[in-house]
């Protein structure tokens, strides 16, 4: 008994070195390589990221963290990739990890091992392909009772009809995974991005949400996928959005620190004011309690937890990161004064991200509304 | 747009301040620890003429508006006797406002001078154990005798009446199902209050022990024909007559009693020291107090504007309502904040902050809930569907 735990902390205390060692590693890269005045520079640009820095990404091995070392990634867990997904959301690198490296990544995982499907994650974890997924109509998960898209089958293959909304990648998407639903269930279907119906809805950061629209479209293959296998693949993506917006409220946190510290006005820093220093303190509680949240949602998806267990857990986390980033936003233009909404000043950029952020995948409310359903009140916990 | 002081309003202000300093924080530490109804500050008032602050001159009062008596309350409220004060002679401000109005001459001549004089006392029976605002479902009945009525049912809330000689009392006298509207077969009485026939039991209570409030079981009391107010069957508009004056009053009660706490708070912020500085010198001290002066002053001008309207004969039920609702909610505040800024000595009772702070849950529950006072302004104001 001894020699075991003995060797489970082993393991423990490998795996954290490990990981240390990644977000080492990942800090070192952004700082070089991911300056602000990058992420400035290729606002509003198109496409919206450089492909060019996926390939770096997947140089690094990180667009395959999550891949199976067959398929050419390195098979490793969500709190890895939560270290890629920090950095890179700490430098506002506008390249789609998470949509691409997590949530493409997972449903492909899902479908039926295959020769087509272990092509395409080889493709993400080398770099050449970045697919985006489409399958949403609503904000938050497909719906399983109302899909977005519909297929049936045709000679030779299968037609896609309907409409998905907030596809990420908003431009750039080298093809695109449709997740649509026919007789038989749900599943992927491949489409080149050239002759597809796109629009694109900008938004606050300079990057876009594409619409797709279906009208007939033609697919060869389906890959088919369950419906728990969705579910849990967007919870992935899920946390690791909220791992995003954890990032972005640190780092207004931290501007808005330096600020307080340094602007000075009546003879003394400004951050020597209670008012201000009671606010920031409320800030970080809030991004404690919201840390804590994402950590455990990440390790209930690295242990595999049960269904309903990683969805409440899911769900918690970004509400809290949701809420915690907005209100960061706020107070942080609040305690700069009226230098907090130049363009300037890079503490808008980060607000920006934020408001794109926060609603993706389904905002606060939204996740509080599917937490009570997956936790109905009952008498023993009522309130 | 005249925001210039009133001289005669001033000088009632520095009139009451001076005869409330006779009764100071340790007489109404005292009586909140001890009890008893404060009948010397009770006299006091009536020996100065202001119980009779809105009694017409004709039966020995002043005449005044509701404007001069929120004044009298709030000072009275703000010298630190708080609800204690302002509870035991709230009643004979403006309570007998109905029989003033519809009352005959001799009724007025026979019942208003006494009150002013303070030779007697009143209490208001309105509400029940089974109909709190829901007035119109009192069970309490009067049954038509020879010459007079037969009292019989429950009141609950009465303040007051372990003193009061005579309650003004809202009584069903036709059943709610034999009316066109719940509003009717109501009637008003001032009735002695004769404890051969009302058994009066004292309601042990949070704060305010000095001005008792009692539950009463009303079992044949007689009353005579001269008692009844106005006609029978109309006691339910006599008693709204009064509803929004008493609510300015209460508001005004709530921002003198804020004051009050703002006061002891401020003082205290000023002279303790911690780190070798006040402690009022802290942001996170200061601001919430300074905070509290605003709202406790928004509070009064909202007050004031439902008193003038009333003054004037304007109609003045949302201006009365948002007094009452946002008097209370700041006074609340300010009181909170009074303690919390004493630290462990705001929980003491020789600092006096909590025992505010336990006087101004009077404010926010009675006489009407902060709840029904939004569903009023939704419905009335901003025209939105009835909610209940």
């Amino acid at each position: 008994m001894t020699g075991r735990m003995e060797s489970l902390d082993s393991d423990e205390k490998a795996r954290s070195e490990q990981l240390r060692l990644l977000a080492d590693s990942v800090a070192a890269f952004a700082a070089g390589r991911l300056p602000l005045a990058r992420a400035r520079r290729l606002r509003r640009a198109l496409p919206e990221f450089e492909p060019a820095m996926m390939a770096e990404l997947a140089g690094q091995g990180w667009t395959g963290l999550l891949i199976d070392e067959a398929c050419g990634g390195l098979s490793l867990g969500f709190a890895e990739a939560a270290a890629v997904v920090e950095g890179l959301a700490a430098q506002l690198a506008p390249e789609p990890y998470v949509p691409v490296a997590v949530l493409a990544v997972r449903l492909l995982q899902a479908a039926a091992p295959g020769a087509r499907r272990n092509a395409l994650l080889a493709g993400i974890a080398d770099g050449s392909l970045v697919p985006a997924c489409a399958g949403q109509e609503t904000a938050g998960d497909p719906d399983p009772e109302r899909p977005a898209l519909r297929a049936r089958r045709a000679a030779g293959g299968w037609l896609l009809d309907g409409e998905a909304r907030y596809v990420r990648p908003g431009s750039g998407a080298s093809l695109y995974l449709l997740l649509a639903r026919s007789e038989e269930g749900w599943a992927l279907f491949e489409a080149p991005a050239a002759g597809l119906e796109l629009g694109m809805e900008p938004q606050a950061d300079g990057t876009a949400l594409a619409r797709l629209r279906a009208r007939g479209l033609r697919a060869d293959e389906a890959l088919p996928i369950s419906a728990e296998a969705i579910a849990a693949a967007f919870d992935q993506a899920l946390v690791m959005n909220a791992v995003e917006l954890l990032a972005l409220s640190r780092r207004m946190r931290a501007l808005t620190l330096d600020y307080t510290r340094t602007r000075v006005q009546f003879g003394k820093p400004i951050g020597s004011f209670q008012a201000l220093q009671h606010r920031q303190v409320d800030l970080l509680i809030a991004e404690e309690l919201t840390a804590a949240a994402v950590r455990e949602a990440i390790g209930a998806l690295d242990t595999g937890a049960a269904a309903a267990r990683r969805a409440s857990l899911a769900c918690r986390a970004k509400i809290r990161a949701a809420e915690t980033a907005l209100h960061t936003a706020r107070e942080a233009i609040q305690m700069h004064g009226g230098i907090g909404v130049t363009d300037e000043y890079d503490l808008g950029l980060y607000v920006n991200r934020t408001l794109a952020l926060a609603p993706w995948l389904g905002n606060a409310r939204l996740h509080r509304r599917r937490w009570l359903q997956l936790n109905p009140p009952t008498l023993d916990r009522a309130g | 747009m005249d925001f210039q002081p009133d001289e005669q309003l001033l000088s009632i202000e520095d009139a009451v301040r001076t005869l409330c300093a006779r009764f100071d924080a340790a007489y109404w530490l005292e009586k909140d620890r001890l009890g008893g109804f404060p009948h010397d500050f009770h006299r006091a008032m009536a020996e100065a003429g202001w119980l009779g602050v809105c009694i017409p001159e004709a039966y020995g009062g002043s005449g005044l508006g509701i404007t001069e008596a929120s004044i009298l309350m709030q000072t009275i409220a703000a010298s630190g006797a708080g609800l204690s004060g302002a509870s035991a002679i709230h009643m004979n401000i403006f309570g007998l406002q109905p029989v003033v109005v519809f009352g005959s001459e001799a009724q007025k001549q026979r019942f208003l001078p006494p009150l002013v004089r303070g030779e007697e006392k009143a209490c208001f029976g309105v509400t029940e154990p089974d109909a709190g605002l829901d007035t119109t479902h009192l069970k309490t009945r009067a049954e038509r005798v020879r010459g007079g009525y037969v009292l019989h049912g429950r009141k609950l809330w009465i303040s007051t009446a372990q003193v009061a000689d005579r309650i003004l009392i809202l009584t069903r006298t036709t059943p709610i199902e034999q009316c066109r509207k719940p509003t009717q077969g109501m009637t008003l009485f001032y009735a002695p209050l004769d404890r051969r026939y009302v058994d009066v039991r004292e309601i042990d209570k949070m704060g305010r022990k000095c001005v008792d409030s009692n539950e009463l079981a009303i079992d044949g009391l007689p009353v005579s024909d001269e008692d009844r107010v106005g006609e029978e069957g109309r006691g339910f508009e006599y008693i709204l007559h009064g509803l929004n004056p008493e609510r300015i009053l209460i508001a005004s009660e709530a921002v003198g009693l804020g004051r009050a706490a703002l006061r002891r708070a401020t003082d205290y912020a000023r002279e303790r020291v911690v780190f070798g500085r006040p402690i009022g010198q802290n942001q996170a001290i200061q601001h919430p107090l300074a905070e509290s002066w605003i709202e406790l002053e928004a509070a009064e001008l909202l007050a004031r504007r439902a008193a003038w309207k009333y003054d004037r004969g304007l109609p003045c039920g949302p201006d009365a309502n948002a007094a009452k609702y946002y008097a209370a909610e700041v006074g609340f505040r300010a009181c909170t904040r009074a303690v919390a800024t004493h630290g462990g000595m705001g929980y003491a009772r020789e600092y006096h902050v909590e025992r505010y702070l336990r006087e101004m849950m009077i404010p926010r529950i009675a006489p009407v809930s902060p709840q029904l006072i939004l569903c009023h302004i939704a419905e009335k104001v901003l025209g939105l569907p009835k909610s209940y």
